[in-house]
């Protein structure tokens, strides 16, 4: 088993529950929840090397619950998952660039190997 | 809180076309998404001949269901959408307007979960057919539906009613007030105008004991079908 511990968040539930499945098959410790408020108390209830999240989730938006993780937990790496297009570019837009913390943008559909790859490249470097 | 649909949506009808199609385009790849991964679990669990699958076929069994549910979703998704799409065929036709809202609140309920709000459409008690211009007749009610989101709170619902018959219809759309009682009926009939005027429609609001309504009046249209 991997020491990296990840949170993926989404609001699909059969999607974030297979993709913790698979990514423990990996080797990762993996758990997930599939809301921001859920999120955020999940956070404060154990410590997560880096979070998946989806950017549009219901009641906050990624980028917001994302800005509230980097608050909080300022060492937790950040990849974004999104169905919809163009969001790089997007987030390039965003005032000051708010993209720093942002270690990956995914489009879904995911490849687990992809996705295994870039949250060790995020967290280990 | 603003008690508006966005500005984009009212004045192009691209715009909202576009909307309405990012919506269901965003649901449709999370559709394929569960697809994809859980065929890629049932692979990884054939690969891993330590992979926790019982001698019995339950779990491979759920995990074919899932799959068999996403394609339900992604036919029935695709099947509105295509049907939204070819509302904008005939700029005027004879409509039956309980598919026509039941197609476009479908289509509109990921809005409405965004915003954590329940969508509900309660249909006329027996078809309603009248002569209207569909594309137009959804972006008004589409307006006024995302009006009611934007104002309504977390866990509230917004309700769509159609009544009426074939010389005319009453699309009743409650929800709750971001607006004084005195500033609704302005702010409405500046966002819906243009599409009630090709309606040949009209609007009026009533707000009581924490609710309102926006009320679409749509006559059977005077321009003769082809």
């Amino acid at each position: 088993m991997d020491d990296i511990r990840v949170l993926v968040i989404d609001d699909e539930e059969e999607l974030v529950t297979t993709l913790v499945e698979r990514l423990a098959m990996r080797g990762l410790q993996a758990d997930w929840c599939t809301s921001g408020p859920e999120a955020l108390q999940r956070l404060e209830q154990r410590h997560y090397d880096a979070v998946v999240l989806d950017l549009k989730l219901p009641g906050i938006s990624g980028l917001e619950l994302q800005r509230r993780i980097q608050q909080a937990h300022p060492g937790v790496k950040t990849l974004l998952m999104t169905g919809q297009g163009g969001v790089e570019e997007e987030l390039a837009r965003l005032p000051g660039g708010a993209a720093p913390d942002i270690r990956e943008v995914l489009y879904k559909p995911v490849n687990i190997q992809v996705l295994v790859d870039k949250i060790r490249t995020a967290v280990k470097g | 809180m603003p008690w508006s649909p966005d500005p984009r949506w009212r004045d192009s009808d691209l715009a909202f076309f576009g909307a309405v199609t990012a919506g269901a385009t965003h649901e449709l790849n999370n559709v394929f998404s569960i697809i994809e991964q859980t065929a890629g679990l049932l692979e990884d669990w054939c690969a891993d001949p330590e992979a926790d699958v019982p001698a019995g076929c339950d779990k491979i069994l759920n995990v074919t269901e899932r799959i068999a549910r996403q394609v339900q979703r992604g036919t029935e998704l695709v099947r509105r959408l295509n049907g939204f799409a070819h509302s904008a065929d005939e700029p005027c036709c004879n409509q039956e307007m309980n598919d026509l809202l039941e197609n476009l609140l479908a289509l509109m309920e990921r809005f409405a979960a965004q915003r954590r709000v329940r969508l509900v459409f309660e249909p006329a008690g027996a078809p309603v057919t009248l002569t209207t211009r569909p594309f137009i007749l959804e972006q008004a009610v589409f307006l006024a539906v995302s009006a009611a989101l934007a104002g309504t709170a977390a866990q509230g619902i917004v309700t769509v009613q159609l009544t009426g018959g074939g010389a005319g219809v009453e699309i009743t759309i409650t929800g709750a007030p971001a607006l004084p009682e005195a500033e609704l009926p302005a702010a409405v009939g500046a966002w819906l105008g243009p599409p009630l005027w090709n309606l040949e429609g009209r609007v009026r609001t009533a707000a009581r004991a924490g609710k309102y309504a926006i009320v679409l009046t749509i006559p059977k249209i005077s321009e003769e079908v082809p």
